[in-house]
């Protein structure tokens, strides 16, 4: 179980994903970076404008994302996201995706720190 | 060995291609479904493909249905990629004709094994096709040398599809694969030697 106090990317887990390719992860991390802004944004119009299956849509997209990096709580969130979305409960998504909101902020500190590629397994 | 990579998600549709480029496969990478659509139904068409599930404008799941219902000439071996995992997912996938899912996220060694799978089976559906291909070659043949032949009453040669009058060892040897060696009955020496005899 993973929770706020863990580190949120699993640079073991996100590595062995990529197949020990760390020139290759750290090219996926970059550019997740840069098109988070951008996916967020879409995310939270569709969720304000009450659209719940573009707010599924979004969520199941980021999730899968978030999964192949190691960002395993992040991914159950989105997940969380995509379920109240998909089973058009607003109140219940309007507060996951705070919860995911929060995870993706930490998500983004990890990587804005320059030594963060230096604590992976080598 | 070609492989179309469907995949919106850059991330994903990245990882996949340096995964698959690894293993020595020509990944053609598109990130839409009519995309995925177009290359799969143009010429020299990949003949393996991993499709995302949700995608835009057409889904993973309709492109197998389309692929399906289209007859293309070299069906293609077709993989769904998707983070549903539920069990009739799973089915309707493979309902619509996918062979083969692989659930996100996923480890590349599972990709590449799914992959192998894929182009053994289109390895062996490729010399399954080539052996139906020489046996139509061969009941053609054979059905040459069925029915009526047309046959010289005088010399002894036959009239080919053609229209022309060939020897009839070489008809037969061009519709059957016989060979002829070439000798003298003991009538015909009989006969050849006494208008041998007869000349000299």
């Amino acid at each position: 179980m993973t929770g706020m106090t863990d580190p949120p990317i699993d640079l073991a887990l996100a590595l062995r994903r990529v197949d020990g390719d760390q020139a290759l992860l750290e090219e996926l991390f970059r550019t997740f970076t840069d098109d988070l802004p951008e996916r967020m944004d879409k995310l939270r119009a569709a969720l304000e404008r009450g659209d719940l299956p573009e707010t599924a849509r979004s969520a199941h997209s980021l999730r899968g994302t978030l999964g192949i990096l190691g960002a395993e709580h992040g991914c159950n969130l989105a997940e969380q996201l995509e379920a109240f979305s998909a089973a058009g409960r607003p109140a219940e998504a309007a507060s996951a995706c705070r919860a995911f909101e929060r995870e993706v902020a930490r998500i983004s500190a990890f990587f804005s720190s320059p030594e963060w590629s230096s604590r992976a397994p080598r | 060995m070609r492989i179309l990579v469907a995949e919106d998600d850059s991330i994903t549709r990245r990882l996949l291609e340096s995964a698959l480029r690894r293993s020595g496969y020509d990944v053609v990478a598109v990130a839409g479904g009519r995309e995925a659509w177009r290359v799969l139904s143009g010429p020299e068409a990949p003949t393996l493909a991993v499709l995302d599930w949700m995608m835009p404008e057409l889904t993973g799941v309709e492109i197998c249905e389309k692929v399906r219902a289209a007859s293309l000439p070299a069906s293609p071996y077709l993989i769904i990629l998707t983070s549903l995992g539920a069990t009739d997912d799973v089915v309707r996938a493979l309902g619509a004709g996918a062979d083969d899912y692989i659930t996100k996220p996923f480890e590349v060694d599972e990709l590449r094994a799914r992959v192998s799978v894929g182009a053994r089976i289109i390895a062996l559906q490729q010399q399954l096709n080539d052996r139906v291909r020489a046996l139509e070659e061969a009941l053609a043949h054979v059905q040459q040398l069925q029915g009526l032949i047309p046959i010289c009453a005088w010399c002894r040669k036959v009239r080919n599809d053609g229209n022309f009058w060939e020897q009839v060892e070489g008809y037969l040897s061009k519709r059957s694969g016989l060979q002829f060696t070439h000798a003298i009955c003991p009538p015909c020496r009989e006969k050849a030697s006494t208008q041998f005899r007869q000349s000299g």
